[in-house]
C-alpha cells in the first residue's frame, strides 16, 4: 500500500458558534511523521479546528481527507478508527474509574464482558515500552496532573493513534515534565506517527516543531518551518500589531501590609498542604508566587481570604491579626481577591452586568430599611463600565454574554474601585488565565497601576512569564513551603524554572 | 403461640413484598443516577406502572402481560422525559418532578378510562400464582415468605441481580458510570453519551413501572390512586444509602421493606395502635440514615448536569 | 434512514418580551397535548377549554371558587418561591401546610380571645407551625449537608401520617365522630367577603404579602442578596454576603407561609382540620413558584392560572365525566414547560434531520 505523504488534509473548514466564527475557511495539512505546531492566541480557533478533525465538532462546511480518502466523522469514535487521537486541554478522565478502565473505555473490540487481563497486559506493555511510571489499577482521582497526562497519552498509544493531537499540554507541567513530553514527541514521530501540538507559547513551537501553522481569529495566517522564521515574526503573525505594555518595577516600597507567619493549612481530605509558609507583602510591590499548581497555593489563598481554616500560624493585615476571621470581615480589613475561577467564584453569571458591578457597594447605598438607591448605583455602574472599558451593549445584559476579557474587567472594576481611598491588599490568582493578549495586557497594566498607588499585590500564577514580568519579588512555593526567594528582574527564567522543579 | 407465629408470618411475607417493589425501583433509579440523571419522576412512574399493570391484567387475565406492558409503557414515559433532561438538557429537579405529577395523573386517568366503576368497590384481579415447594414452603414464617411468594417476586429478584451484574461487570456498566461521572471524557472516547443516558433512563422508568405493577397485581390485587405511598421517594433515598451500588441497594430494600411491613402488620392486628406512627417510621429512618452519609457520599459527578457537546469554552 | 436530532446551542440572551411569548406558546402546546386525552370522552380540546373557562370564570360562583382555591395556592406558591429564589428546594409545602393548620386549629379550638386578636394569634400559630415543620430540613441541610429535596419530600408523609394519627386516635370531633378536630371558635374564623361565596380574608392577606414580596424583590438589598445567593452562593460568600443565614431565613419563611396557607384553610374554609384539608395545595405551590420563576408578578399570575385549571377541571369532571387527574397531567407538563423556558433565555433549541 502506497502511503500518501499527507496523512491529513483539511480543506475549507468553516465552523460558526453563536455570535462568533470560530474557524473561517481553513486549510490544513499534516505530513506523516512530523511534529506540527498549531500556534495562536486564546480564541484563535486552534482547538476548535482540531476538535473538528477529532470528530468532536461537526464543521458547517469543509472536507477532511485521511490518507487521501475523504472522511466524514460523526463522533470521535470514527476519528479514533482512522487512527486520530487527541489529548484535550482539560483532561478527559473519569476520576471514579481506574487507569485501566479509563484507557479501555472506548475500545470497540472489547467484548460485552471486558477481558481485563489481556487489556491490562497490553497497557503494561505500553507503560514499560515508553517508560511511564504508572500502576494501571490506581483510581485516576488519586493521580497528579502530570500522571493524568500520561494516562491520556497511554490512551492514544492503546488506540494505536497515528495522529496525536495535544491541546496546550505544557501549561500544567513542570519544566522537567515538559522536556520529557517533548522527548516523547521526538520518539513517536520517529515511529512514523504525527504530532499536532497546539500552543500559544512561541519558544515551544520554535523548539520542537518541524512545521508551524499560525492561526489568528479563526484563519490560518501562515505555515512555516522554524528555520525560516524567528520568534518576532511569529509573534507578529500571531497577534498582529499590538501595543506592548511597559514592564516596570516598583518605584517605592513601604511598610509591610500583609504578613503571614508559619502558616499550616489542610486540604479537604485533611492533609497538610501549606506547611509553615511565611510571606510578607509591602506597600507598592507585587510579590509573585511561582510554582506548579497543587503545591499549596490554593489552600494558602483560601486561608488568607478566610474560607479555609488556619491550623497553625497567623496572618496579619496592616498589623491586625485576621487569622480565621470570616471572609466578610477580612474583606473589610482591606483584603481583596481576584479569584482563580472568575466565572464560578467571581461572578454571578446569570445576573446582569449591573448586578455584578454593585455586589460590593450595594450595602453602603442602602438605607436603614434596606432599600437600595438604584439610581445612584446605576450611575456608579456606568462609570465603571466607562473607566474600565467594559464592552457591553447594555448594563442589563447577563454577564455570561460577555467575552472572557470583559468578564475579568467586570471583576477588576468592582474590586478595585470599591472604597478607592482605603488601603488594600490584592490577592490576584491566575488573573490573566484564558484571556487573549490584549485583555492580558490590560489586566497586567492595571495591576501595575494599582501598585503605583501604593497597594500591595500578592500574585499567584502558573504562567511563569507573568510572574517573571510583573513581580518585584518572586517566591517559589514547593510542597507547602516557600523554598526560594528571588528579587524581580535579577533572575533568569532558566534559574526560576529550575527552582520550581525543585532543583535547589 | 399460634398468634405470634401468625403475626410473624404476616410480617415476613409483607417485608419481602415491600422490599420487592423497593429494590426494583431503587436499582433502576441507581441506573439513572449513575448515568447523571436524577429521576424524581419515579413516584409517578410507579403509580403509572401500577395502573397499566392492573388494567392489562384485568382485561387480559394475564398478569405477566400486565407486568411487561407496565415496564414497557412506563419506560416510554421515561424516554419522553429523557427528551427533556437528556437531549434538551432542562433542569432535572423541575422536569422530573413534573413527570411524577404527570405519572400519577395519568395513572388515575388510564384506570378510570379503562375500567367501569362498580359503585365504590374497586375491582380486583387474580394476579400471579404463588409458588409452592413441598417442605420448604411449609416451614413456618420463612416458608411462606421466601418460598411462597407470587412468581413475579422471583422474576424481580433475577432482574435486579442481572442489573447488578450489568452495572459491575460489563462494558455497558463501565459506560454508564463513565457517562455519569465525566460525560465529556466518555464522549471523546467515542461512547455515545446520549444513547447510554436514554438506556439508563429507560431502565429506571421501566423498573419503576414494573415495581408499580407488582404493587397492583401481586402485593395487593387492586389499583388505588396514590397506592405507591411514597415508595418512590424512599427508593431515591435508598440509592444514596446504598452508595449507588445495586447489591447494597438490594440489601437496603430488605431493611426498608421490614420497616414498611411493621406499619401494615400493626394496622391489621392492633386495632388501637395508632398505626400511622409506625407507617411514618420508614420515612424517618430514611432521613436519619442520610445524615451520616450526606457529606461522604460519592455522588456521580455529572449528576444534574446536562451534557452539551457544542459548549464553547 | 434520516433521524431527528435535537440541537441545543447557545445564543444571545432573548429580550424579555420574546421570552414571555415563547413561554405562552409552550404552555399552549402543553395544553393541546394534554387535552388530547379528552377525545375518548367525545370532547375536542377547544370545547374542553371553553367548558373549563366557563366553569372557573364564567359565573360568580365559579369565580369565587377559583379565588377560594387561589388563596392557599398563592401563599404556598409565595413561600416556595422564596425558598427557590435561594435554590433551597422546598418540596415540603404540603406537610408544612398541615402542621400550620394543626397549630392554628389548636389555638382556634382551645383558646378564647376577642375576634381580631384571635385571628392574629391563630395566624401566627400557622406561621410558627410551618416554620417548625421545615426547620429540621434546614438544619440537616446546613449542619450535615443532607439533600433538602429528599428531607422536605419525606417530611410531607411524616407530618400527614402523624396528623392522621392524631385525628383518628386522639382528637376526634366529638360531634361528628369523624377524624377531624372539633370546630374552632367563631372568633377565630376569618371573615368572608360579602357577596363572594366562600371567598375569605385570606385572599386579601395573600395579595398584601405578594405586594410586600414585590417591593423586597425589586427594591431592597435583601431581595438582591437572595437573588445573588441563589445564582451563585460561592461568589456571594466571597462578596461578603452572609449566605447561610440568608438561606436559613428564606427557607424558614417559606415554611411559615405554607403553614399560614394551612391556617387560613382552617380559619377561612373548613373551620376544622381534616386529613383531606388540602387537595395538594402544597404541590400546586411548587408549580406556582416554578411557573412564576420566583418573580412576584409571575407567582401571582401562576397562582391564578393554576386555580383556573383546577376549578375548571373539577367542573369538567362534573359536567362530562373526564377524570379530574387530567389536571395533574397538565400541571406536570407545566413543570417541563417552565424548565424549557429557563433554557430559552440563552439557548436555541432546534430539531434537524440527519442521516
Amino acid at each position: 500500500m502506497k502511503s500518501h505523504e499527507n496523512i491529513i488534509e483539511m480543506h475549507g473548514i468553516y465552523k460558526k458558534f453563536p455570535g462568533v466564527v470560530a474557524v473561517d475557511n481553513v486549510d490544513f495539512n499534516l505530513i506523516r511523521g512530523e511534529i506540527h505546531s498549531l500556534l495562536g492566541e486564546n480564541g484563535a480557533g486552534k482547538s476548535t479546528l482540531m476538535k473538528i478533525l477529532y470528530g468532536y465538532y461537526r464543521p458547517d462546511r469543509g472536507r477532511i481527507f485521511v490518507d487521501g480518502r475523504e472522511v466524514r466523522f460523526r463522533s470521535p469514535s470514527d476519528a479514533i478508527k482512522y487512527g486520530i487521537g487527541m489529548v484535550f486541554q482539560h483532561f478527559n478522565l473519569v476520576d471514579s474509574l481506574t487507569v485501566l478502565e479509563n484507557i479501555i473505555l472506548g475500545d470497540d473490540n472489547l467484548g460485552f464482558i471486558p477481558d481485563y487481563s489481556s487489556a491490562r497486559k497490553r497497557v503494561i506493555e505500553i507503560i514499560n515500552e515508553y517508560g511511564f511510571k504508572l500502576d494501571p489499577d490506581t483510581g485516576v482521582g488519586y493521580l497528579s496532573v502530570g500522571e493524568k497526562q500520561r494516562v491520556e497519552i497511554i490512551k492514544l498509544l492503546y488506540q494505536n493513534s497515528r495522529v496525536m493531537i495535544f491541546d496546550e499540554p505544557t501549561t500544567v507541567l513542570t519544566p522537567a515534565e515538559k522536556s520529557t513530553l517533548f522527548n516523547f514527541f521526538y520518539n513517536v514521530s520517529n515511529e512514523d506517527r504525527s504530532i499536532i501540538f497546539i500552543t500559544h507559547k512561541l519558544e515551544e513551537a520554535m523548539n520542537v516543531s518541524d512545521r508551524i501553522t499560525v492561526m489568528k481569529r479563526g484563519k490560518v495566517v501562515a505555515t512555516l518551518k522554524p528555520e525560516e522564521t524567528d520568534i518576532n515574526e511569529l509573534a507578529r503573525l500571531m497577534v498582529g500589531r499590538i501595543e506592548p505594555y511597559e514592564i516596570r518595577r516598583s518605584s517605592r516600597r513601604g511598610k509591610t501590609i500583609l504578613k503571614i507567619n508559619g502558616l499550616w493549612v489542610k486540604d479537604d481530605l485533611g492533609r497538610f498542604r501549606v506547611k509553615g509558609a511565611s510571606i510578607e507583602v509591602r506597600e507598592g510591590e507585587i510579590v509573585g508566587i511561582a510554582g506548579v499548581a497543587g503545591n499549596g497555593q490554593k489552600e494558602l489563598i483560601e486561608a488568607i481570604i478566610g474560607i479555609r481554616k488556619v491550623y497553625k500560624g497567623s496572618i496579619y493585615v496592616f498589623g491586625e491579626d485576621i487569622t480565621n476571621m470570616d471572609p466578610s470581615n477580612i474583606f473589610n480589613k482591606g483584603v481583596i481577591i481576584i479569584p482563580e475561577d472568575r466565572n464560578y467564584e467571581g461572578l454571578f453569571m446569570d445576573a446582569s452586568v449591573y448586578e455584578n458591578l454593585i455586589s460590593r457597594v450595594y450595602r453602603e447605598s442602602s438605607n436603614k430599611l434596606g432599600f437600595m438607591d438604584h439610581d445612584g448605583l446605576r450611575k456608579y455602574a456606568l462609570k465603571l463600565i466607562d473607566e474600565y472599558g467594559i464592552q457591553t451593549p447594555d448594563i442589563t445584559i447577563p454577564v455570561k454574554a460577555l467575552s472572557g476579557g470583559n468578564r475579568q474587567r467586570v471583576v477588576l472594576a468592582r474590586e478595585f474601585s470599591y472604597n478607592e481611598d482605603r488601603k488594600k491588599v490584592i490577592i490576584a490568582v491566575y488573573p490573566s488565565r484564558g484571556l487573549d493578549i490584549k485583555a492580558t495586557n490590560f489586566v497586567r497594566t492595571l495591576l501595575m497601576r494599582e501598585r503605583e498607588k501604593g497597594l500591595g499585590i500578592l500574585l499567584v500564577s502558573d504562567d511563569l512569564d507573568e510572574v517573571f514580568e510583573l513581580s518585584d519579588r518572586i517566591l517559589v512555593m514547593n510542597d507547602g513551603v516557600i523554598i526560594r526567594e528571588f528579587e524581580g528582574g535579577r533572575v533568569s527564567e532558566e534559574e526560576l524554572g529550575l527552582a520550581i522543579s525543585g532543583v535547589k | 403461640m399460634g398468634f405470634v407465629i401468625g403475626v410473624l408470618t404476616a410480617f415476613a411475607i409483607l417485608m419481602i413484598r415491600d422490599s420487592i417493589s423497593l429494590m426494583l425501583a431503587a436499582v433502576g433509579e441507581a441506573y439513572a443516577e449513575r448515568s447523571g440523571i436524577l429521576n424524581l419522576g419515579i413516584e409517578g412512574m410507579i403509580m403509572l406502572g401500577a395502573s397499566i399493570g392492573f388494567v392489562v391484567t384485568y382485561k387480559t387475565g394475564n398478569p405477566y402481560l400486565g407486568f411487561i406492558s407496565a415496564g414497557l409503557l412506563t419506560g416510554l414515559l421515561g424516554i419522553i422525559m429523557g427528551i427533556f433532561v437528556i437531549s434538551i438538557g432542562t433542569q432535572q429537579h423541575v422536569t422530573t418532578l413534573g413527570f411524577t405529577i404527570i405519572g400519577s395523573g395519568l395513572s388515575v386517568y388510564i384506570y378510570r378510562l379503562s375500567i367501569e366503576s362498580l359503585g365504590g368497590v374497586p375491582p380486583t384481579v387474580e394476579g400471579f400464582p404463588r409458588i409452592y415447594i413441598p417442605y420448604l414452603t411449609d416451614i413456618p414464617v420463612i416458608g411462606p415468605s421466601i418460598f411462597g411468594q407470587p412468581v413475579a417476586a422471583y422474576v424481580v429478584v433475577l432482574i435486579v441481580l442481572f442489573l447488578h451484574w450489568i452495572m459491575e461487570y460489563t462494558k455497558l456498566g463501565l459506560h454508564i458510570k463513565a457517562v455519569g461521572d465525566n460525560p465529556k471524557a466518555a464522549d471523546t472516547l467515542g461512547v455515545n453519551v446520549f444513547m447510554i443516558r436514554y438506556l439508563a433512563i429507560f431502565i429506571a422508568a421501566s423498573t419503576a413501572g414494573m415495581a408499580g405493577a407488582w404493587l397492583s397485581t401481586a402485593h395487593s390485587n387492586m389499583f388505588l390512586p396514590n397506592m405507591s405511598m411514597g415508595r418512590g421517594w424512599i427508593a431515591i433515598a435508598l440509592v444514596s444509602f446504598g452508595m449507588w451500588n445495586p447489591l447494597k441497594i438490594i440489601l437496603g430494600s430488605l431493611l426498608f421493606g421490614g420497616l414498611d411491613a411493621l406499619g401494615s402488620v400493626a394496622q391489621t392486628y392492633g386495632r388501637n395502635i395508632p398505626y400511622q406512627f409506625l407507617q411514618s417510621i420508614p420515612f424517618i429512618v430514611t432521613i436519619l440514615v442520610l445524615i451520616p452519609i450526606a457529606r461522604r457520599a460519592k455522588v456521580p459527578k455529572a449528576l444534574l448536569k446536562p451534557y452539551r457537546r457544542e459548549e464553547a469554552e | 434512514m434520516r433521524l431527528p436530532e435535537i440541537i441545543v446551542e447557545r445564543r444571545e440572551p432573548l429580550p424579555h418580551y420574546k421570552l414571555i411569548i415563547y413561554y405562552i406558546v409552550t404552555i399552549i402546546i402543553g395544553f393541546l397535548l394534554t387535552s388530547l386525552a379528552t377525545i375518548p370522552y367525545g370532547l375536542d380540546p377547544f370545547t374542553a377549554l371553553y367548558l373549563m373557562l366557563k366553569g372557573s370564570l364564567g359565573s360568580k360562583y365559579g369565580f369565587s371558587e377559583t379565588i377560594v382555591r387561589m388563596s392557599p395556592i398563592l401563599l404556598t406558591g409565595l413561600g416556595v418561591a422564596i425558598a427557590f429564589l435561594v435554590r433551597f428546594w422546598n418540596i415540603g409545602a404540603e406537610g408544612q401546610l398541615y402542621v400550620g393548620a394543626l397549630l392554628s386549629a389548636l389555638i382556634g379550638v382551645y383558646i378564647s380571645l376577642p375576634k381580631p386578636l384571635h385571628i392574629l394569634v391563630a395566624s401566627v400559630a400557622g406561621l410558627v407551625g410551618g416554620a417548625l415543620a421545615i426547620y429540621p430540613s434546614i438544619y440537616l441541610k446546613q449542619r450535615y449537608g443532607v439533600d433538602e429535596v429528599v428531607t422536605t419530600l419525606l417530611s410531607n408523609w411524616i407530618y400527614i401520617l402523624w396528623i392522621s394519627a392524631i385525628l383518628h386516635f386522639y382528637w376526634k370531633n366529638p360531634l361528628t365522630h369523624w377524624p377531624e378536630s372539633p370546630y374552632i371558635h367563631d372568633s377565630a374564623e376569618l371573615p368572608r367577603i360579602p357577596g363572594f361565596g366562600r371567598m375569605h380574608l385570606g385572599f386579601i392577606i395573600g395579595i398584601i404579602l405578594i405586594g410586600i414580596y414585590y417591593i423586597m424583590y425589586t427594591r431592597s438589598k435583601y431581595g438582591y442578596e437572595l437573588k445573588m445567593i441563589g445564582l451563585n452562593p460561592k461568589a456571594a460568600y466571597l462578596q461578603g454576603m452572609d449566605v447561610d443565614k440568608r438561606i436559613f431565613i428564606a427557607a424558614l419563611l417559606s415554611g411559615a407561609l405554607a403553614g399560614l396557607a394551612g391556617a387560613y384553610e382552617v380559619m377561612g374554609v373548613s373551620h376544622t382540620i381534616r386529613e383531606d384539608l388540602s387537595p395538594g395545595y402544597g404541590y400546586s405551590g411548587i408549580l406556582v413558584a416554578t411557573l412564576g420563576m420566583s418573580h412576584p408578578i409571575g407567582v401571582f399570575l401562576a397562582a391564578f392560572f393554576v386555580s383556573i385549571i383546577e376549578i375548571g377541571m373539577l367542573s369538567l369532571q362534573r359536567t362530562t365525566g373526564i377524570p379530574y387527574p387530567l389536571a395533574m397531567v397538565f400541571e406536570g407538563s407545566l413543570f417541563a414547560v417552565a424548565a424549557l423556558t429557563q433554557l430559552y433565555s440563552s439557548y436555541r433549541i432546534r430539531i434537524v434531520w440527519r442521516d
